[in-house]
C-alpha cells in the first residue's frame, strides 16, 4: 500500500501522537483528540485508526508501563516511524503550496 | 475506597475473542476509562460504557479475532468441522437429500402445528380482568333420563344473581338473532346472520370497545350497534352520522360502531341490538321465566372469589327460585360457570352453542400427531447418520490418532447434526412461505407471516432446532467416539470396527425402524377408520332421502295464505313437493315434548315437528301403520299426530299398528295451559333429525296454524340450475327486496361432520407425512447396507447365487422386522379406533378386512422401496466391484 494517502482521521491521529511525543497510548490519544478538535472518537474508531497506520507502517508500537488503574495492564505506546514523518511533512508541504496557489487568500492575522 | 469491577462475563467474552497480541493494551484502556467513569458518573453508568466501548472495538482491525490464537483454537476447529460436514454431505448426496427432506417434512409438521395450537389454546385472553369471567350453562335432565348440557340459560338467572350475591361484580345476558336480520340501505339490502340482542352488562364484560357514537343509544329499542367491518360494508366507508337501516316497514337507527372482536374471541357478532327491542316483544311472564334456556349470560366475579364454592351455593339459589316452575315440566337443572379461558376448547359437549369453538380432543390429537411426526423424522435422522457413522470410522480413528478426545468426536458429530437440522429449518421457512395461504384455507383461520415471527417465537424456534440437533446428534456421536484409534492404525478394514453391534438381529437401528412402523401403520390404521366411519355416517340412511330437497326461509308475504304459495312455487315441472314447517330436519327441532295420557301427565320428551300436510310426502318419510295427513280432512288438522317408531317403542305403544289412536296432548307454544288433545293416525319409520353421533330420539309430527319460517321444496333430477332460477324468480314476486337464499339440505347435514371431515384429511395428510418419511428411511437404510455388503454380493453371483436368491437374502430381513411392527401396532391400533368410535350412536364394525387391507398397503409399499434399491444392486457387473480389491 501506498504509504502517503492517509485520511483525515488517521491524519489528526498521527499528528496527536506527534504532539504528545513520549505519552502517547490510547487514552491520551483520544484526550488529545477530544481537545484540540472538539470530537469524541469511539475508542473502537481509534485503535482502529490506530492498528491501520501500523500496518501502514506510519507508526510504531510497544507495551511499558503498568498501572494501578489500567489493572496492571501496559499501556501500549505509540511512536511515528521515519516514514510517517515524512508522510505528515509532505501532507503539510502540499496543502502549503496548494494554499499559496489561492490568490487573495485572507488570513485572520 | 470499595472497588467496583465492570462486568465478569463481557471481561471474560472479550478476552476469548480479542487476539493475544493486542489483548493488553486494549484491555488497560478500557480499564482505565472504566475507572475514570466509576469516578466521575458511578460505577452502574461505567459498566454501560465499558460495554459500549468494547462493542465499537468488535471490529476485525482490532481485535482481529485470530483463528491461530496462541491459547487454543476452538474457533479453527470448528470451522473445519463445519467444513467436514459440507463435504461428506456432498459427497454422498442421496443421503444428505434422504436426511434433509425428511426432517424437513417434520419440522414443517411440527411448525405449522405449534402454530395452530398457539392460535387455539389461547382464545379469549384479550379480555380485561378474564380471569374473573365466566359463562353460565345448565346441566338438564329430564325425568326420563335424558341428560344434555346447554350455554343458554333461563332470563331471570342474571339479574337474581347480581341482585343477591356480592361476589358478583356484573352479569349480562346477551341472546342470539335467531334468523338473522335483513337490513334495507337506500336500495340496497343485506342479510345478516350473526349477531346478537345484547345488555349493557354483557358488553362490558366482552370488552366491546365503542369507537364512533355511543352505546347509550342502545336504550332506546329500535337500535343497532354494528361492527367496524360491517358498517364499512354497510356504507362504503362513509363517516359514521347516526344513520337509520329500514328493516322491514320500521326505521332503526344505528347508535354506535365497536372495533371488531379479535379474532380470538368465542363470540363475534358483526351487530348488536337493543335488548330493549326484545323485552318489548317478548312477554313479560316469557322474560321471567325459569324454563326457557335461551340466554346466554356472562358474569364477572369480584377479585379473589373461589368460584367452585360459590357455584353450590348458586345452584341451590337457583333449584329455590325454579323449583315451583320445574316441578310441572317434569324437568330440573343445575347451574354452572365456564371460565372464559375454557369456552373455545371445552364446549364440545354444549347444545345450542352456536360460538366459535374447537375441542380439546382435537388439539390434543393433533398436539401427539405433531410430536409423532418428528419423532419418525428423528429417529430417521438418528438411524440414517449412525448407519453411515461406519464409513466415518476411519476418519474418526485418524483424529482420535492425532490426539482428538472423546469430547471433541463428539462435539464434531453434534456441530454436523446440529448443521442439519439448521439447513432442514431454513428449508422449512421456503416452505412456510409457499404453503401458508393452503394452511389458512384448511385451519379457517388467518394467519400472517408478520404475526409467526415475533422476536419470542423466532428465539423459541432456534432454541427448538438447536436442542432438537443436540438430541438428534447425541446418539451417532456417542457411537463414533467408541471407536478405537488403534485399529484404523492396524489396518484393519473398515467394517470390522466395532460401531455398535451391526450384525445382530435387533441392532438400535433395527428397533428404530421397527418403532417407526409400529407408529405408522397405527396412524394409517386409524386414519383409515376415521374415513370409513365419515364416509359412512354422510351416506347412512337417515330415514328419507336428503338429496334434492331445498331449504328457503319464508318471507312474510309467503305465509299468508300458504296453500296459494305452495301453488306458485309448484308450477314448474321439476319441483315435486313443497311443505312448509316450523322445524326441518338438521336444524334447531323443538323439543318441547308431549304428553302421553295414559302413561302420565308429565312431558315426555320427543322432537315435535309442526308442519303441514305435506310433510310425509316432501321428506319422502315411509309409513308403516296408518294413513298420512289429509288437507280435506279437518280433524287432522286440530287432533292428529304422526309419530316415529321410536316414539312408540320409547313409550311403550306395543306395534306400530296398536299406537294407532292413542291419545296425545301437546302443550301450545303461547298458552301453555292450553292443550292440543289428539289421536295417533300414523307411525313412520325412524329418521334421524341431527347428526349420527346421536341415537334417533322419539319424534311427532302434527299439523298447526303457525308461523312457518320454512319451506321445504322436493325436486326432480330435472335442470338444477334452472330450477333455481325458477324459485329466485317466484321469490322475488314475494320479498322484492331480499336476496335469495337457500340451502341444500344435504350440506346441513354434511355440516354435522365437517369436524370428522376435518379430522379424516388431517389423519390422512400425517398418515401420508409419516409414511413418506418412515420409507425414506427404510431406503436410506436399504441403501446403506446394499453398499456395505456389494462385495459379499458379488462373490456370492460369482459363486452362483441366481438373483432371486440373493433378492430374498436382502429382503427379508426387511419383512420379518415389518411383521413385528404389525404385530405391535394392530392391538394398539385397534384399541384407540375403537375407542373413538363410541362417541358415535351409529357407527361401522371394525372388521380385519381393515387391518388386512392396511397391512397389505404396508407391504407393498415397503416390497417397492426395498425391492427397487435391491434390483439395482442385483444389476451391477460383480466384477466391477471385486477388481478393486
Amino acid at each position: 500500500m501506498k504509504g502517503s494517502n492517509i485520511g483525515e482521521f488517521e491524519e489528526l491521529v498521527m499528528l496527536s501522537v506527534g504532539i504528545l511525543q513520549e505519552e502517547a497510548y490510547g487514552i491520551s490519544i483520544k484526550d488529545e483528540l477530544e481537545v484540540r478538535t472538539n470530537r469524541k472518537p469511539s475508542i473502537g474508531a481509534l485503535h482502529s485508526a490506530l492498528n491501520r497506520l501500523e500496518k501502514k507502517g506510519l507508526l510504531k508500537s510497544f507495551l511499558e508501563g503498568p498501572t494501578e488503574d489500567r489493572r496492571g495492564r501496559r499501556k501500549r505506546f505509540y511512536q511515528l516511524t521515519l516514514t510517517g514523518k515524512e508522510v505528515l511533512a509532505g501532507i503539510y508541504e502540499q496543502r502549503k503550496e496548494m494554499i499559496q496557489l489561492i490568490p487573495n487568500l485572507i488570513f485572520n492575522s | 475506597m470499595n472497588k467496583s469491577n465492570p462486568p465478569k462475563l463481557a471481561e471474560r467474552f472479550f478476552r476469548w475473542i480479542c487476539a493475544q497480541s493486542n489483548l493488553e493494551g486494549l484491555e488497560g484502556d478500557l480499564y482505565e476509562l472504566y475507572e475514570r467513569r466509576a469516578k466521575k458518573q458511578g460505577h452502574r453508568k461505567a459498566n454501560w460504557y465499558y460495554l459500549l466501548d468494547m462493542l465499537t472495538l468488535m471490529r476485525g482491525s482490532v481485535v482481529q479475532i485470530n483463528f491461530n490464537n496462541s491459547k487454543s483454537n476452538k474457533m479453527g476447529m470448528i470451522l473445519n468441522y463445519i467444513k467436514i460436514a459440507f463435504r461428506n454431505g456432498l459427497r454422498r448426496k442421496s443421503f444428505t437429500l434422504i436426511n434433509l427432506f425428511g426432517l424437513t417434512l417434520g419440522i414443517t409438521a411440527v411448525l405449522f402445528i405449534s402454530v395452530y395450537l398457539w392460535e387455539e389454546t389461547h382464545y379469549d385472553r384479550y379480555q380485561t380482568n378474564g380471569e374473573n369471567k365466566y359463562r353460565l350453562y345448565d346441566r338438564l335432565e329430564r325425568e326420563s333420563g335424558d341428560v344434555s348440557l346447554i350455554t343458554t340459560v333461563p332470563p331471570p338467572i342474571a339479574e337474581a344473581l347480581e341482585a343477591n350475591f356480592s361476589q358478583i361484580k356484573k352479569a349480562g345476558r346477551i341472546y342470539f338473532d335467531y334468523g338473522g336480520t335483513v337490513f334495507q340501505i337506500g336500495d340496497k339490502s343485506f342479510s345478516e346472520t350473526n349477531g346478537y340482542y345484547a345488555e349493557f352488562d354483557a358488553l362490558d364484560i366482552l370488552d366491546v370497545e365503542i369507537i364512533a357514537g355511543t352505546r347509550d343509544g342502545l336504550k332506546e329499542p329500535r337500535s343497532f350497534i354494528l361492527s367496524e367491518s360491517l358498517f364499512i360494508k354497510f356504507f362504503e366507508g362513509a363517516p359514521f352520522n347516526n344513520q337509520t337501516v329500514q328493516l322491514g316497514s320500521s326505521t332503526f337507527s344505528i347508535v354506535g360502531v365497536y372495533k371488531d372482536f379479535p379474532d380470538q374471541s368465542h363470540v363475534n357478532p358483526d351487530y348488536l341490538v337493543s335488548f330493549e327491542l326484545l323485552k318489548n316483544y317478548t312477554p313479560e311472564e316469557r322474560m321471567n321465566s325459569w324454563l326457557w334456556h335461551q340466554f346466554t349470560t356472562y358474569v364477572e366475579f369480584e377479585d379473589g372469589v373461589n368460584v367452585k364454592a360459590f357455584e353450590e351455593e348458586a345452584q341451590r339459589f337457583v333449584k329455590e327460585r325454579s323449583a315451583k316452575e320445574l316441578e310441572a315440566h317434569g324437568i330440573s337443572y343445575t347451574t354452572h360457570f365456564q371460565s372464559f379461558h375454557d369456552i373455545h376448547l371445552h364446549s364440545s359437549a354444549f347444545e345450542q352453542d352456536t360460538f366459535d369453538r374447537s375441542s380439546y380432543q382435537n388439539v390434543f390429537f393433533l398436539g401427539i400427531a405433531a410430536l409423532i411426526i418428528l419423532f419418525i423424522a428423528c429417529l430417521n435422522f438418528v438411524n440414517l447418520t449412525s448407519a453411515q457413522a461406519i464409513g466415518r470410522a476411519k476418519e474418526v480413528g485418524i483424529r482420535k490418532f492425532v490426539g482428538a478426545g472423546k469430547g471433541q468426536v463428539f462435539v464434531q458429530h453434534c456441530i454436523e447434526s446440529l448443521l442439519y437440522v439448521l439447513i432442514a429449518g431454513a428449508l422449512t421457512l421456503g416452505l412456510l412461505f409457499v404453503l401458508l395461504p393452503e394452511f389458512n384455507q384448511f385451519t379457517e383461520k388467518e394467519f400472517e407471516l408478520v404475526d409467526l415471527f415475533t422476536p419470542p417465537r423466532i428465539l423459541a424456534y432456534l432454541g427448538a432446532l438447536v436442542a432438537l440437533g443436540v438430541l438428534a446428534g447425541a446418539y451417532p456421536a456417542t457411537l463414533l467416539t467408541r471407536v478405537r484409534a488403534i485399529d484404523i492404525v492396524h489396518g484393519l478394514k473398515i467394517h470390522r470396527v466395532k460401531v455398535g453391534k451391526h450384525f445382530a438381529v435387533f441392532n438400535p437401528r433395527q428397533i428404530l425402524v421397527a418403532v417407526q412402523y409400529v407408529l405408522s401403520v397405527g396412524l394409517i390404521i386409524i386414519s383409515v377408520v376415521v374415513y370409513e366411519q365419515f364416509q359412512f355416517m354422510r351416506e347412512a340412511d337417515l330415514g328419507f332421502d336428503k338429496e334434492n330437497l331445498i331449504l328457503i326461509s319464508t318471507v312474510g308475504s309467503m305465509r299468508r295464505d300458504l296453500e296459494s304459495t305452495r301453488q306458485a312455487f309448484s308450477e314448474y315441472s321439476n319441483i315435486k313437493n313443497i311443505t312448509f314447517s316450523y322445524s326441518v330436519p338438521g336444524g334447531i327441532v323443538a323439543g318441547d315434548g308431549i304428553i302421553i295420557p295414559r302413561l302420565n301427565n308429565k312431558d315426555q320428551s320427543a322432537n315435535v315437528f309442526v308442519t303441514d300436510h305435506q310433510f310425509l310426502k316432501t321428506m319422502e318419510l315411509e309409513l308403516i301403520a296408518g294413513r298420512d295427513f289429509k288437507l280435506q280432512n279437518a280433524s287432522d288438522h286440530s287432533q292428529a299426530f304422526v309419530l316415529n317408531e321410536e316414539a312408540v317403542r320409547t313409550f311403550d305403544l306395543g306395534n306400530p299398528e296398536d299406537a294407532i289412536g292413542e291419545v296425545i296432548h301437546w302443550k301450545h307454544w303461547n298458552h301453555q295451559d292450553s292443550l292440543k288433545k289428539g289421536k295417533v293416525i300414523g307411525v313412520v319409520r325412524d329418521f334421524n333429525v341431527k347428526s349420527m353421533h346421536k341415537e334417533v330420539s322419539p319424534a311427532a309430527i302434527h299439523l298447526l296454524d303457525s308461523y312457518m319460517p320454512n319451506m321445504i321444496v322436493r325436486i326432480g333430477n330435472g335442470d338444477l340450475k334452472k330450477t333455481i332460477e325458477f324459485l329466485e324468480e317466484k321469490y322475488s314476486v314475494y320479498a322484492p327486496q331480499r336476496p335469495f337464499e337457500f340451502t341444500f339440505l344435504d350440506q346441513t347435514f354434511d355440516d354435522f361432520y365437517r369436524k370428522e371431515e376435518k379430522m379424516a384429511q388431517l389423519f390422512g395428510l400425517f398418515t401420508v407425512l409419516t409414511i413418506v418419511t418412515a420409507l425414506i428411511g427404510l431406503l436410506g437404510l436399504v441403501n446403506f447396507n446394499i453398499n456395505k455388503r456389494s462385495k459379499e454380493l458379488s462373490i456370492r453371483k460369482i459363486l452362483g447365487a441366481g438373483r432371486l436368491n440373493i433378492y430374498v437374502l436382502l429382503v427379508k430381513k426387511y419383512i420379518f422386522l415389518i411383521c413385528i411392527s404389525l404385530m405391535i401396532s394392530t392391538p394398539i391400533a385397534y384399541y384407540m379406533a375403537n375407542g373413538w368410535l363410541d362417541d358415535f350412536a351409529y357407527r361401522i364394525t371394525l372388521d380385519a378386512l381393515i387391518f388386512i387391507k392396511v397391512l397389505g398397503l404396508i407391504l407393498c409399499l415397503t416390497l417397492i422401496v426395498v425391492s427397487w434399491r435391491a434390483i439395482k444392486g442385483l444389476q451391477t457387473n460383480p466384477a466391477d466391484k471385486l477388481r478393486t480389491e
